[in-house]
């Protein structure tokens, strides 16, 4: 979650009861891994047959995602449904999010 | 538990009101925690007990598996939680933000979000009343209906008729009525194999219906559908008869599931929110109405076409509101939303077939993207492969109900 980085200057200034952080709305890659998460459940960790994506390494996942970018058509069930996501998906957005569930190598 | 203040304070100590707490209304509540925990976020639902549409057509199979469709709302009103209040809605009024509940207490947010599902237009029905509900279960909202149309379905005597009416569009869970079908078909034919089961229909093309044919052709001789420009159009039905009559046809059934036409329901539409066309416009970067500034109508009660009037469309709204209402709460420019829709099928309890949308806001509309859209492969072109791809999907279906019953209620989904 991205937060506002309030300078120390005007940190020391706010009453202690205040609330520290300013509304923000959520960065892309929040949002996008907020969508994921509707099918592979909260914090990617998966449920029964929709894998996990949390605990994947990010350059597999990235790779996955890539493939299915590459290639839709030759996604068979259940493949095809994230080949359509992975279509839309924009390069950097695809690499930051493979990042934010993935482990690293 | 303090209600929201009518303050219009913004920023951090802004306050959302949220009426609803199915899918939308609660993934947009539990999103909106996430994203700015410091936001005073109350839902108001109703006191009855609720369970999920989304596989309430395995119950009519397996009536026991009700229980584990119903949503008890542990995760809310605690520290960090949105805010739950259990009671009945009397009047929303949109220029306030305000709704008025049914004990007289007036509760407003500085944004107010409205989420409350569908209302069945049954005066559309020529002959509809008490005896044509209770003759005709609609089960079209899930719980005791779900039980009823179950019940009624084992008293149905082998060699029998079972007809089934569907609306047309726009209507909640667009291929709910086809993965009823197929899984009555399936019961039927293990059950009552000389029973035949009849589709009437309001429409001529639905959605996946080359792929819902395809399995019933494989599989289903009992099942036969029936099309508007085949007569098949819904004129009256007869409680105290049991009868069902379309533009060209009479029937008596030994069980008739009669799904009504739908709207949104009477509170919205009582506020004017509807602009007079039974659901409510809304603009889709963060699902606003034309007709009422900070009063935000989300799920299946919003006219949010191509998106259909699903749970997974209902969650992807929920969240992508959420960062709409928190930008415009700061003051800053509302994101481009996210939205996406899986609408899963079972064609048997170990078949699934699904059909993928993505959408984006494009000159103040939403359009799906046709490379984020797409259907499952058909028959012809997975061979062999048929069964085996059917059933991961099958598989996938009940992964994704796992995942967005904890995802949307933030409480474990407990079907087995």
């Amino acid at each position: 979650m991205a937060r506002r980085c309030l300078p120390w200057l005007a940190l020391a200034s706010l009453p202690l009861a205040a609330p520290l952080l300013a509304l923000e709305p959520p960065s892309t890659v929040a949002r996008w891994a907020a969508a994921c998460n509707g099918c592979h459940g909260p914090e990617g960790r998966g449920s029964g047959a929709m894998p996990a994506l949390r605990g994947q390494s990010a350059d597999a996942l990235a790779a996955k995602l890539q493939q299915w970018q590459d290639d839709p058509a030759a996604a068979t069930a259940p493949g095809h449904v994230m080949a359509r996501f992975a279509a839309i998906l924009e390069p950097e957005t695809l690499r930051a999010l493979a990042d934010h569930y993935g482990t690293a190598p | 538990m303090a209600p929201p203040s009518a303050a219009s304070s913004r920023g951090s100590h802004a306050s959302v009101l949220i009426l609803g707490a199915g899918f939308a209304g609660a993934s947009l509540a539990w999103a909106l925690k996430r994203w700015a925990p410091n936001l005073a976020v109350t839902v108001v639902a109703a006191p009855e007990r609720y369970w999920t549409c989304p596989f309430s057509n395995t119950a009519l199979l397996a009536p026991t598996d009700l229980g584990t469709l119903e949503v008890r709302y542990d995760a809310f009103s605690g520290a960090g939680a949105p805010t739950l209040i259990r009671a009945r809605v009397r009047a929303v009024e949109p220029e306030h933000r305000a709704l008025i509940l049914e004990d007289g207490r007036r509760l407003t947010g500085d944004k107010l979000v409205l989420a409350p599902g569908i209302e069945l237009a049954t005066e559309a029905i020529d002959g509809y009343d008490d005896a044509a509900a209770a003759r005709f279960p609609h089960a079209w909202e899930a719980g005791p209906e779900s039980l009823r149309l179950a019940e009624r379905l084992r008293a149905v005597p082998d060699g029998g008729l079972v007809v089934m009416t569907i609306p047309p569009n726009p209507y909640r869970c667009p291929p709910g009525p086809y993965e009823r079908a197929s899984l009555l078909a399936w019961w039927l034919q293990r059950h009552r194999p000389r029973t035949k089961l009849l589709l009437l229909d309001g429409k001529d093309r639905f959605t996946k219906d080359a792929l819902f044919k395809a399995a019933w052709e494989a599989r289903y001789p009992n099942l036969e559908w029936q099309g508007l420009s085949n007569g098949a159009g819904l004129r009256r039905v007869d409680g105290k008869t049991g009868l069902i009559e379309t533009d060209f046809d009479r029937f008596s059934p030994d069980l008739g599931n009669v799904i009504p036409p739908q709207r949104a329901p009477a509170l919205l539409r009582r506020a004017g929110l509807d602009g007079g066309q039974g659901w409510c416009p809304i603009e889709p970067t963060g699902f606003e109405s034309p007709l009422a500034k900070d009063v935000h109508i989300l799920g299946d009660a919003a006219i949010a076409n191509p998106m259909p009037k699903s749970a997974f469309a209902a969650n992807s709204q929920g969240k992508a509101c959420a960062a709409a209402l928190i930008a415009d709460l700061a003051g800053v420019p509302r994101p481009d939303p996210i939205l996406l829709n899986t609408c899963y099928s079972l064609v048997a309890p170990d078949a699934g077939i699904a059909v993928v949308g993505s959408y984006a806001v494009k000159g103040g509309r939403l359009e799906s993207l046709a490379a984020g859209s797409g259907l499952s492969p058909s028959p012809s072109a997975l061979g062999e492969s048929v069964s085996t791809v059917r059933g991961a999907e099958a598989a996938h279906a009940r992964g994704w109900y796992e995942s967005i019953r904890v995802d949307a209620f933030r409480e474990g989904g407990s079907r087995s």
